[in-house]
């Protein structure tokens, strides 16, 4: 059961990966403030938590619920969400984004900017800080994070720390420290090659890891040597965050607990702990005994789960969506490369019944690709392709396509059919699948549904080759339906580039010229303004071309037990901590 | 005598490759590898970091030549690294072995205390009621699905009447030898695991005891005028155990092996479980090494069983 969520839950790597943000010159000086504020409307559910009385009583525990154990409690090698949610409560980074935008903010560092030509970005540490040992923290940390990152051959993280001056050269061995990273007391001045706007959340939101823990596995003049085979990996003695490792019993439990030594003022829960279940199911029933304090849950539990008087219910919009694919490099289905046709097929299908049906209501029809909660959303002038059967007739009748006898449209003897497909065992794509097969049907288009197993359609995805389109980054499908978690950055540039259609993540082989340049530009212009304008370009051209039925995005649905008192999430960063950023502040109202 | 047990060796050596290569051809050609499910979605990673990930893992070389130096490793005595939990993989299976020792020791004893003594009693009231109630019991615990009992177990017991916990080990915050916690996690997975084995073992008893029942000394002991009670548990029981004690002898795989269903239902940490997670997720070296040690096992319990048929039987010797 656990595989219905693998996709979204690996393609949150997605937000790991290409995690990243920009601020216009100046940054805000202060952490944002740490009392809980009122939910912002459509974000908190019905039973908001009231705003907490009397002094905070320190003690206690927080049970979170999982169905998936944590891997590798280390930035540098973790790949999978939960291993995310447990080391960001042990490490810290230099900034963190706002919960509710995705705009960065301050962290370790209190100040932060960008260089006006985009390749300098300069961190100001805050006083005092300390690791839970009492050793101090400094910039050195931050610069030998980045530089166990280039050494290691096991990290997936490369992409984040390359384009600093010297990177590559101190991975490779032919440089003994890493050039473009220069430390000087407080201040840590990282220089890039080139301009790239998300690189500001990606280096300064990176999880800083001990120099004095993990410098013994690393020679500055032996590339060779790396930490990815340190056991501190799985087991950190040093934490910067809010708590700090104190036992982890493999496929069964881990508990953290209270870093007193935390910069934002230690913690008044003891203890923090990610407990580990079998499938969503499992976790559901463990939040109606009280055996956990907190889950997040799928669409199907909702409702039972809503009438636990212990549990409040917070709902907010996931930065991600479920979409279906059409793939334009597919030999015999051109029909794809028509703007009208993916038109048509975004009148036809009816998302907000879909959203209805397969999510209670708990989700938002999608227009384009930038989240509707990120700062860089702009709805103005996006159509909202209001399911429309007789316009999405009309469209193709235009293009030329007549009904046949058996009711599919057909044109110069090819019939409107494919295929699509998606992996088994995800009921949300299921379900999708298959009403997308039966209202494209009404429409006279059709849709041969079929299933494969997740590891199979990854292949098909990366691997596959379409016979005739195949020179050109053609695969062997001919459309698909999944969905992409995504990052705080807006940046798109690895989805929607045209140079990504070749071995990236452009795998419907879409290209224009206004989606290249706009995606270049909120690389290159970074000003918060600039960027804001050109992925509104970027998703006016998307919502105008259709390459995707954008589909819907997924709220994530999370229960929290009453007791506990400040709990205000938001959906960044996405599904890791954007429960759990103001952590310390949390208490138990006995 | 040891140059049969012997020569009982040398054939497991054969099996003992086959079945390590089989399921090294199978779990790699099954599509999907641990790499491209661990970079899904890292979507800025280039192509020679993927070449270098690829090479870092020994993925890069050919099956064949993974194959033997996966042998070469694990015959050193080195299972090597999970790709997931990048720990060493002895160190994940010293971690789960107790937990399913556990589990599947209190299954195998419940279900020979239990099983036992209700084929002993149907027999012994053979054809009444009882024996009818027995036979019921013991179909449905062969066709009750395990899975299905134990979710049913979690739902009425757990959930609604909140005897039980949902799953795991022990109650976060109580210690490890808080032995009434321990005992209130174990009863839902014992008893499911057990089910299938009372069924078993009662039908097994019943049979062999009333065969047992008809035979001669049997009826001398009857003869002599021993109570009805000495000649069943003494003479009869005795007797019908003798096959049981040979059907566990190919238990020692099972005991280390674990339940997948049972251990997925009830969030046991043990074998079966790490096992189905490393296998969903390609993690070949975990997977190889539980192939590697139970099948290894399952042989090595089946020369000890050969061999003393041996003993017992110079027949078999010569055979």
């Amino acid at each position: 059961m656990r595989l219905r969520l693998s996709v979204p839950l690996r393609r949150a790597l997605v937000g790991l990966a290409i995690a990243a943000f920009v601020v216009s010159a100046c940054a805000p000086a202060a952490v944002p403030p740490a009392a809980p504020s009122p939910a912002k409307a459509g974000q908190a559910a019905p039973a908001a938590p009231a705003a907490p009385a009397g002094p905070p009583t320190p003690g206690g525990r927080y049970i979170f619920g999982s169905f998936s154990d944590a891997k590798v409690l280390s930035p540098v090698l973790s790949t999978d969400v939960p291993s995310a949610e447990v080391w960001w409560r042990v490490y810290e980074s230099l900034i963190k984004v706002d919960r509710n935008t995705g705009q960065p903010v301050p962290r370790l560092a209190e100040k932060f900017e960008f260089s006006p030509d985009g390749k300098g970005l300069i961190f100001t540490l805050r006083d005092g800080l300390t690791w839970s040992d009492g050793s101090a923290f400094s910039g050195d940390d931050f610069k030998f994070t980045a530089e166990a990152v280039m050494r290691s051959k096991k990290t997936v993280r490369k992409n984040i720390f390359q384009d600093i001056v010297g990177a590559r050269e101190f991975g490779e061995g032919k440089a003994d420290t890493i050039s473009g990273i220069a430390v000087d007391g407080k201040t840590i001045t990282v220089t890039l090659e080139k301009p790239f706007c998300p690189a500001l959340t990606g280096i300064g939101g990176f999880g800083v890891i001990p120099k004095s823990v993990f410098g013994k596995y690393m020679d500055p003049r032996d590339p060779s040597k790396n930490l990815d085979d340190a056991p501190e990996n799985t087991a950190p003695p040093l934490a910067m965050g809010v708590f700090k490792l104190k036992e982890w019993k493999p496929n069964d439990h881990i508990t953290l607990e209270r870093n007193d030594r935390f910069f934002g003022g230690k913690a008044f829960l003891d203890e923090w702990v990610f407990k580990i279940y079998p499938d969503a199911t499992a976790v559901a029933a463990a939040l109606k005994t009280g055996e956990i304090d907190a889950a997040r849950v799928e669409p199907k539990d909702l409702e039972e789960l809503k009438r636990v008087d212990s549990l409040n219910f917070f709902s907010f919009l996931a930065p991600g969506y479920t979409y279906l694919g059409w793939n334009q490099l597919r030999g015999g289905k051109e029909f794809f490369q028509s703007k009208e046709v993916r038109q048509a097929l975004a009148y036809g299908l009816n998302m907000d019944q879909v959203i209805d049906k397969i999510l209670f209501g708990e989700g938002k029809k999608m227009l384009a690709h930038t989240p509707p909660v990120s700062w860089a959303y702009d709805p103005e002038a996006l159509n909202d392709y209001k399911y429309d059967p007789k316009k999405a007739q009309a469209l193709l009748e235009q293009e030329g396509w007549t009904k046949g006898p058996d009711g599919i449209y057909q044109k110069g003897g090819q019939r409107l059919e494919f295929t699509l497909i998606t992996n088994s065992g995800n009921r949300v794509r299921e379900t999708l699948l298959q009403i997308a097969a039966e209202q494209y049907k009404q429409l006279g288009i059709s849709v041969i549904p079929q299933t494969e197993s997740f590891e199979a359609l990854v292949d098909r995805l990366g691997k596959s080759k379409d016979p005739k389109y195949g020179d050109q980054g053609g695969h062997d499908y001919d459309a698909f339906i999944l969905g992409w978690s995504l990052g705080d950055d807006p940046d798109a540039y690895s989805i929607w580039h045209s140079s990504q259609i070749q071995g990236g993540f452009n795998q419907v082989g879409y290209k224009n010229e206004v989606v290249d340049k706009a995606l270049e530009d909120g690389r290159t212009n970074c000003a918060q303004a600039d960027r804001k304008e050109a992925y509104k370009r970027f998703d006016r051209q998307l919502n105008e071309d259709q390459p995707y039925n954008f589909g819907f995005a997924p709220n994530t649905l999370l229960f929290v037990n009453k007791k506990f008192q400040g709990v205000d999430p938001g959906p960044f960063p996405n599904y890791y901590n954007g429960t759990l950023w103001n952590v310390e502040k949390w208490w138990i109202k006995q | 005598m040891a140059t049969f047990a012997l020569r009982r060796l040398i054939q497991a050596i054969p099996t003992f490759f086959g079945i390590t290569l089989i399921t090294f051809a199978l779990i790699r050609l099954a599509p999907g590898d641990p790499l491209s499910l661990l970079v899904f979605g890292a979507t800025d990673l280039t192509a020679e970091d993927y070449a270098a990930l690829r090479r870092s893992y020994g993925l890069d070389q050919p099956i064949p030549v993974q194959y033997l130096s996966w042998l070469g490793r694990t015959l050193s005595g080195d299972f090597g690294q999970s790709f997931l939990y990048r720990r060493p993989v002895i160190q994940m299976i010293a971690a789960s072995l107790p937990n399913t020792l556990q589990l599947s020791a209190l299954a195998l004893l419940v279900a020979v205390v239990v099983g036992v003594p209700l084929g002993v009693i149907a027999a012994r009231y053979r054809g009444t009621f009882v024996d009818q109630l027995i036979r019921i019991l013991s179909v449905a615990g062969h066709a009750i699905p395990p899975f299905w009992f134990g979710l049913l177990f979690i739902l009425v017991l757990s959930v609604q009447f909140h005897l039980f916990p949902v799953g795991g080990m022990l109650t976060i915050g109580k210690g490890e030898w808080d032995i009434a916690d321990r005992l209130a996690h174990l009863v839902g997975p014992v008893l499911t695991l057990s089910l299938v084995g009372i069924a078993n073992y009662s039908r097994y008893m019943r049979t062999e005891t009333l065969d047992i029942l008809g035979q001669d000394f049997i009826r001398t002991a009857q003869a002599k005028g021993l109570r009805e009670r000495t000649v069943l548990y003494v003479h009869a029981l005795r007797n019908a155990l003798l096959p049981i004690i040979t059907a566990l002898g190919g238990l020692l795989a099972f005991l280390i092996s674990g339940s997948v269903v049972v251990e997925q239902v009830f969030a046991w940490p043990g074998m079966g479980r790490m096992t189905f997670e490393a296998a969903r997720s390609k993690d070949y070296p975990i997977v190889m090494a539980v192939v590697v040690i139970s099948s290894a096992l399952l042989l090595v319990s089946y020369i000890l069983r050969d061999v003393a048929y041996g003993v017992a039987d110079p027949r078999v010797r010569r055979s």
